[in-house]
């Protein structure tokens, strides 16, 4: 029902195999706007020495592959460039900054570029521009911006991969999006198009509508008077969005070399705080060449350094490390149906030893995630307890145990099942069959096969004979091919990794009409469930966070998943910069940044 | 020698043809497709599944092919799926980026392995000759990539006397600035290539002089009093420089093949980088028309050489 509450440079990955282990992380506060720790991280970087004035920061962004340069919000489908475009975006520095401000606990704020106001009983939001907010030629942001960042969603010539079921709750986006109607009914401009305020209608109202990065409404603009002319097939690849695109952020692009780098310099149009740099050069940087590239001082900031080389990096001088909680959930996916594509919904209908809930609980009790995270994860993953990340703290139930390592319970659960050891006490059988279960298992790094491997022997002291699919790990392709396949596949375990929106509602992922419930799995107490998180009726945030917490209890007691692991983004930081914060909240964080040297710190 | 151009040209038609078949084929046999990728909450599965639609990927591989290479031959090699570009455009750029990098590197490949083969055949046996033998087996042994990644180490990061990516900083303006930027990038990978490059040039080369110097009209020559210096240019050399002009049609073609390896490592967005990641993101229509393109470029200059070696062996004629 919700779809699109999530974040972009969203991928499906294999888990993020590591560990460390924070057993504290669930319950670390999260009042990371003016410091804080993410595990032995600090969010921020401040650094004591005074700021130059100008001063050029070069930041990386580790990729093995160039990035598209596409500044347009409603085309921009890959996280690279999500987080290239910040400075131009404003907001924090990890990316994705929209109109509005938000806190570190991803609630709308006023003080942005705009403001929001609901009126609940009318189901009517006004957003509000500012008065002052420019674009970089320096013409006034109007009304009409933002409607044209819904057409450009919502009309398929433009070819945009971002319409979601969420923004059908506007009245008449459906429509339009199908073509039935030539304009947004539900979208209106009560000062006329060149004012600055915007009201949305909406069908209901939502609880998640608090939240940036809902999904229920846009938090772009885009420039109507600069891209009007352009034919919408052609808009994706005009230069009037990839490489001379106007922005309203403190930075702006003023040079891009294709797939390498930009350039951006001080947005004199920008209404907020002047920034303290004069210029920022972000550019990608290949892994393989990360750590030789800090040490060498060639960058100020790696953006999404792997979690392999942290050793590495932490061990430097010449930059400070800093973290924060990533926006983040692996999991463990068991096959029990397929997608219906006459009905459009998830049907529970395989055959499997798995559709018996005490053989998923032993299945999880029997994974020793937490040796593997301390012994793979670099200290940057630890064993999830729960399917809603700590960052939420306000949703996340801390109290919930999860699956730890427990293999006395596991074949207590497979004894109680009706799973008893053969003869040679090797195998459980049940009505003369073998439990065989096919893993497939993720080709996504190095440690790939010895984690698989080691499962396997895990899965094998409970009786459970698991084989690899085809015998081999599962490249990215295939397992996206066979996953998302409406049909049931041959596989039984798989492993999954999502990264999350800043509304926490999993409806997209687990609902009995989500495509991306891969493992099929539906029932009744889990629709009610994950319809009451989203549910109008829900009154505040306590009522919200109650039913999050019953959604976590029942997910947790069924099994369906099997959370593996949440996990901290680390940037490294080199020690001339200041004002570094990696908190959600900042909203300011790319004016407040600066250097206090010309030349970087060499290792 | 006219009608046997055209008649090759005609005959790449067929061949061209048969090759597009055949890579269209296996690359739409690969796993995944170009949205598989977009695959995440924050997308629709619908709306992936509405752009599949749009894009064609649903009909039947025979109509996508027909489809693609009628309009292949009207010039339009249709958009990337992943970089949202006209194909031609993508591979216009990366191959301006990968012809001059090629140039520059084969410039100083025949800058080194020429003098090198003509110092060690006119010094054959010498402590020289087995030096630059010795050397050219070692570069031409190891692999390449542990040499660019060791260069790029030593030349790039520790004493950070070359870019370590990139093919021009992003903050420099003005045509000369920018076109000094542009060559500072390319020479640490075209040296590296070069040093890499020199093995054919140099055993062709340094065979082709010794084997000359035997020959009679040689003795012929140094019998009339001819000068060494006059009978090593004008008979020996030019003879035996023909083996490496008939290789080199395929090398003026190869400036635009793309280096797969030395712009992966050294981050240098040619077309042997763009081939890698339209690989890896299934772009269906950069993988077909770049490896379409490199097939054509084969063609072309095994017809090239042949021209060449028409031209300077006046013993050769092309029936």
């Amino acid at each position: 029902m919700s779809k699109g509450k999530w974040i972009a440079g969203v991928t499906v990955a294999a888990v993020v195999l590591g560990g460390g282990g924070y057993a504290y992380y669930a319950s670390q506060h999260n009042d990371n706007a003016t410091g804080g720790k993410v595990g032995n991280l600090n969010v921020e970087y401040k650094n004591d020495k005074t700021i130059k004035k100008g001063g050029n920061l070069n930041v990386a962004y580790e990729s093995d592959v160039p990035f598209k340069a596409q500044f347009e919000a409603g085309l921009m489908d890959d996280a690279t460039m999500q987080q290239m475009a910040a400075p131009a975006t404003g907001g924090s520095v990890n990316g994705g900054g929209g109109i509005f401000n938000a806190d570190n606990d991803f609630n709308i704020q006023k003080g942005g570029q705009a403001d929001i106001s609901f009126d609940k009983n009318a189901k009517t939001a006004t957003v509000t521009l500012r008065d002052d907010l420019k674009w970089s030629d320096g013409k006034p942001v109007t009304a009409k911006d933002y409607e044209f960042a819904y057409e450009i969603v919502a009309n398929p010539a433009y070819g945009s991969s971002r319409w979601t079921d969420s923004l059908a709750n506007i009245e008449g986006l459906s429509d339009y999006h199908a073509g039935k109607a030539k304009s947004i009914s539900g979208i209106t401009f009560p000062d006329g198009e060149e004012g600055k305020k915007i009201k949305l209608q909406f069908k209901e109202n939502k609880p998640g509508f608090k939240h940036t990065g809902n999904g229920y409404f846009l938090e772009s603009v885009s420039p109507y008077h600069y891209l009007k002319d352009v034919e919408p097939k052609k808009l994706a690849s005009d230069p009037k969005t990839t490489t001379k695109p106007l922005v309203t952020g403190p930075f702006k692009p003023e040079k891009i070399v294709s797939g390498e780098s930009i350039y951006y310099t001080q947005n004199k149009y920008y209404y907020g705080k002047k920034p303290n740099l004069k210029s920022i050069t972000y550019t990608t940087v290949d892994p393989s060449k990360t750590v030789a590239s800090i040490k060498a001082g060639k960058y100020d900031v790696v953006k999404e350094a792997s979690p392999s080389v942290y050793p590495q990096i932490k061990k430097l001088g010449n930059v400070a490390v800093t973290g924060q909680q990533q926006l983040y959930i692996s999991m463990l996916n068991f096959n029990l149906g397929h997608y219906d594509t006459k009905t459009s919904q998830n049907v529970q209908d395989r055959k499997t030893p798995l559709q018996d809930k005490r053989v998923r609980q032993a299945i999880g009790y029997a994974r020793n995630v937490d040796e593997v995270t301390k012994k793979f994860g670099n200290g940057l993953t630890q064993r999830a307890n729960t399917l809603i990340p700590p960052i939420f703290k306000d949703y996340s139930d801390t109290k919930l145990k999860g699956y730890p390592e427990d293999i006395k319970k596991a074949n207590k659960l497979l004894d109680e099942a009706g799973w008893k050891w053969d003869k040679k006490h090797e195998f459980r059988e049940k009505d003369g069959k073998r439990l065989n279960l096919t893993y497939m298992a993720r080709q996504s790094n190095g440690n790939s096969e010895a984690v698989a491997k080691n499962y396997i022997q895990q899965w094998k002291k409970i009786g459970a004979n698991v084989t690899l699919y085809k015998g081999r790990l599962t490249d990215f392709n295939t397992y996206l091919q066979i996953t998302t396949s409406p049909e049931s596949g041959a596989w039984d375990l798989t492993d999954a990794a999502w990264s999350l929106s800043s509304d926490p509602s999993q409806n997209d992922l687990f609902s009995k009409g989500a495509q991306y419930n891969t493992g099929h799995f539906t029932s009744p107490e889990l629709t009610k469930k994950l319809n009451k998180i989203d549910s109008s009726t829900i009154k505040n945030d306590k009522e919200r966070a109650e039913a999050f917490k019953d959604y976590q209890k029942y997910m947790n007691d069924e099994a369906y998943v099997i959370p593996t692991s949440f996990s901290t983004d680390y940037t490294p930081v080199n020690k001339r910069v200041a004002n570094w914060s990696m908190a959600y909240g900042d909203n300011n964080a790319w004016s407040d940044l600066g250097v206090t040297s010309n030349t970087p710190a060499k290792n | 020698m006219w009608k046997v151009i055209i008649r090759r040209i005609l005959i790449m038609i067929p061949q061209l043809f048969i090759l597009s078949l055949l890579v269209f084929l296996l690359a739409k046999m690969m796993p995944g497709d170009p949205f598989s990728g977009l695959i995440g909450p924050n997308t629709d599965p619908k709306q992936i599944a509405a752009l599949r639609e749009a894009a064609g990927l649903n009909d039947p591989w025979w109509q996508q092919y027909i489809h693609w290479i009628s309009n292949a031959a009207h010039g339009d090699l249709g958009m990337s799926y992943t970089m949202k570009q006209p194909v031609s455009t993508l591979i216009g750029s990366r191959m301006v980026n990968t012809f001059w990098l090629s140039l520059l590197a084969m410039i100083l490949t025949y800058a080194l392995a020429i003098p090198m083969a003509i110092s060690a055949a006119r010094h054959e046996g010498s402590l020289w000759d087995r030096i630059l033998l010795i050397y050219n087996s070692v570069t031409f042994g190891i692999p390449a990539y542990v040499v660019y990644l060791l260069f790029i180490f030593i030349f790039g990061f520790t004493l950070g006397l070359f870019p370590t990516g990139g093919t021009v900083d992003p903050n420099v303006s003005g045509f000369f600035p920018t076109l000094i930027n542009k060559i500072y990038h390319m020479i640490l990978p075209a040296i590296t290539m070069a040093l890499l490059g020199t093995t054919a040039i140099f055993t062709y080369l340094r065979s082709g002089i010794l084997d000359e110097q035997t020959q009679d009209y040689v003795k012929t020559a140094r019998a009339k009093g001819v000068s060494e210096d006059h009978v090593f240019t004008r008979h020996i050399l030019r003879n035996a420089l023909l083996p490496i002009a008939a290789n080199f049609g395929f090398v003026i073609t190869g400036l635009l093949g793309g280096a797969i390896f030395a712009e992966t490592i050294f981050g240098y967005p040619g077309l042997g980088k763009l081939f890698i990641t339209a690989i890896t993101g299934r772009d269906y229509s950069v993988i077909t028309a770049l490896i379409l393109l490199n097939g054509f470029l084969a063609l072309l200059g095994a017809l090239l050489s042949d021209i060449i070696m028409a031209i300077v062996d006046p013993r050769i004629r092309i029936e």
